[in-house]
């Protein structure tokens, strides 16, 4: 049954995502064709017509990406709400599912869409920045070699990259459990359950930060990326390793507990009324 | 006959209100037509709803074939709502399929069959069809699977009387006769008929349950009119 709630889960929030990633991936196409056909490093106050596309350009992006990972995460949350706890429920509930795969299939189809927005982003900003710097990119062991000038040992790089993945996932995966468990407390409410749903976000997310905050002052830190900032010319690849690994397996953790909270409201105190 | 429904010790209360359904029990039994009548807050749609799993009980339990509500349960039961359920954004046939993926016992040319005697177009976006169409085509998918409960609260309360008489034969031709229906509605009169059984609510609960024949020979008189003088105000 998860693999049928899945497909309609997916077929449902096809059209939605693909017209938002479509349209950032016809931004960077169009961006990319536009930085072509001028030089950055020549822009000046005598061609104000140019610098004025150059800007209103970055801007039309940077809202369109802000679109894109906003507006998909909300689309997400509203659709949770209404599948699980408006009259949608009524149909939802009543299929021959659990609740795990009524939540592990709407997790799932909302990570993928988010790990696809992702790669667009990133492919989107390489063809932007291939065309601003004509073909003369930096290769992977220019990159690489420059990294180790910042005194980060080479044996670690990959392992930082791989922990910094880990991360970002786990922020997603927090970032829509959030809205879930938010959403399902905000159901205890006898009126305006979106009000409810609101204010449990904002004090779930409090309490994760403020406990977050707690144990990285614990081990030593605030953030991870303070040890990016630290000095200019070296960085803390040792604590940073040390700071992110905790950092993940914290999210890790409240992701579970978020997860968890979800289920056993939907299990025990489901009432649509 | 088997026990289809166990209600034991069934009580519900709403955030901080008294109970809607009060230490209630009650049984049904496969291969019946049942009534749940009573008035407007009585609480049949509570106990459906609970019978459904979209409600747990303060109190009590519900069993279905001995079980409490569980996805095995709900594979058995049809259930028609008294709201529409349905995404509107999607088409007839869209909900056709997904009935079809989720319910090995739905039967696709059944609700094909109905649809087009009714004429509603399977390519027709649910939001552009009227209240009453949305109630026939949600009515259509809950009597063509081949459940062995099926539970209709308000099933004709939205249609014409032309519809409604559709919608009773639909019912009768539908369902399997070792399934059991359960129908709750305030139009005794209109499914009066096709009733073996009558249940009557009042205050969350029972006052009344036995067999719609036994209410003409003992009062002589229509169990819609036996309704008005017990529930009169």
């Amino acid at each position: 049954m998860l693999g049928k709630l899945f497909k309609h889960e997916w077929k449902d929030s096809f059209l939605f995502m693909i017209i938002l990633n479509g349209s950032i991936l016809l931004l960077s196409i169009l961006g990319a064709v536009f930085f072509r056909s001028m030089d950055i490093s020549e822009l000046d106050y005598e061609r104000p017509f140019q610098g004025l596309m150059y800007g209103t350009y970055v801007l039309v992006y940077v809202v369109g990406i802000f679109v894109l990972f906003i507006g998909s995460t909300i689309y997400f949350y509203v659709r949770f709400f209404r599948n699980m706890y408006t009259d949608q429920g009524y149909l939802m509930h009543t299929l021959p599912v659990t609740e795990h795969e009524l939540i592990f299939s709407k997790l799932s189809v909302a990570m993928i869409w988010k790990i696809i927005s992702a790669i667009v982003v990133t492919f989107g900003l390489e063809l932007i920045a291939y065309s601003i710097a004509k073909d003369d990119l930096p290769t992977l062991r220019e990159i690489s070699k420059e990294i180790q000038r910042f005194g980060i040992e080479p044996g670690r790089i990959s392992l930082i990259i791989i922990m910094s993945l880990l991360f970002a996932l786990g922020y997603a995966l927090y970032t829509y459990l959030l809205g879930y468990a938010s959403v399902s407390v905000g159901q205890f409410a006898v009126k305006n359950k979106v009000i409810a749903s609101v204010g449990a976000f904002i004090g779930i997310r409090l309490i994760v930060r403020f406990t977050r905050n707690l144990i990285m002052v614990c081990i030593g830190s605030t953030s991870f990326t303070r040890y990016l900032f630290m000095s200019a010319s070296r960085i803390d690849d040792k604590g940073f390793l040390l700071a992110i690994t905790v950092s993940d397996i914290l999210i890790y953790i409240v992701c579970a507990i978020l997860y968890l909270i979800t289920h056993a409201i939907m299990k025990n105190r489901l009432n649509l009324e | 006959m088997s026990v289809l429904i166990e209600c034991r010790n069934l009580t519900k209360c709403y955030q901080n209100n008294g109970p809607v359904i009060d230490n209630l029990n009650l049984t049904i039994e496969s291969g019946h037509i049942i009534g749940l009548l009573g008035p407007n807050g009585s609480g049949k749609t509570t106990i459906i709803k609970m019978i459904n799993g979209l409600l747990r009980p303060t109190r009590g339990e519900v069993l279905i074939e001995g079980q409490a509500p569980n996805p095995s349960t709900k594979a058995i039961i049809s259930y028609l709502p008294e709201r529409t359920y349905l995404e509107a954004q999607k088409t007839v046939a869209d909900i056709i399929d997904f009935f079809s993926d989720f319910y090995s016992d739905f039967r696709p040319e059944r609700a094909k069959a109905m649809l087009s005697a009714l004429k509603i177009d399977e390519k027709a976006l649910l939001k552009t069809l009227s209240k009453g169409t949305k109630e026939k085509v949600q009515l259509i998918l809950v009597m063509s699977r081949e459940a062995k409960l099926y539970i209709l609260d308000e099933p004709i309360a939205g249609v014409d009387p032309a519809t409604r008489d559709y919608i009773i034969r639909t019912i009768i031709n539908n369902y399997d006769k070792e399934a059991s229906v359960l129908i709750c509605t305030h139009l005794i009169s209109d499914i009066e008929e096709v009733l073996d059984d009558v249940i009557f609510l009042k205050d969350g609960q029972v006052t009344l349950h036995c067999p719609a024949a036994e209410i003409r020979e003992k009062y002589g008189v229509t169990v819609d009119k036996y309704f008005r003088e017990v529930f009169a105000c």
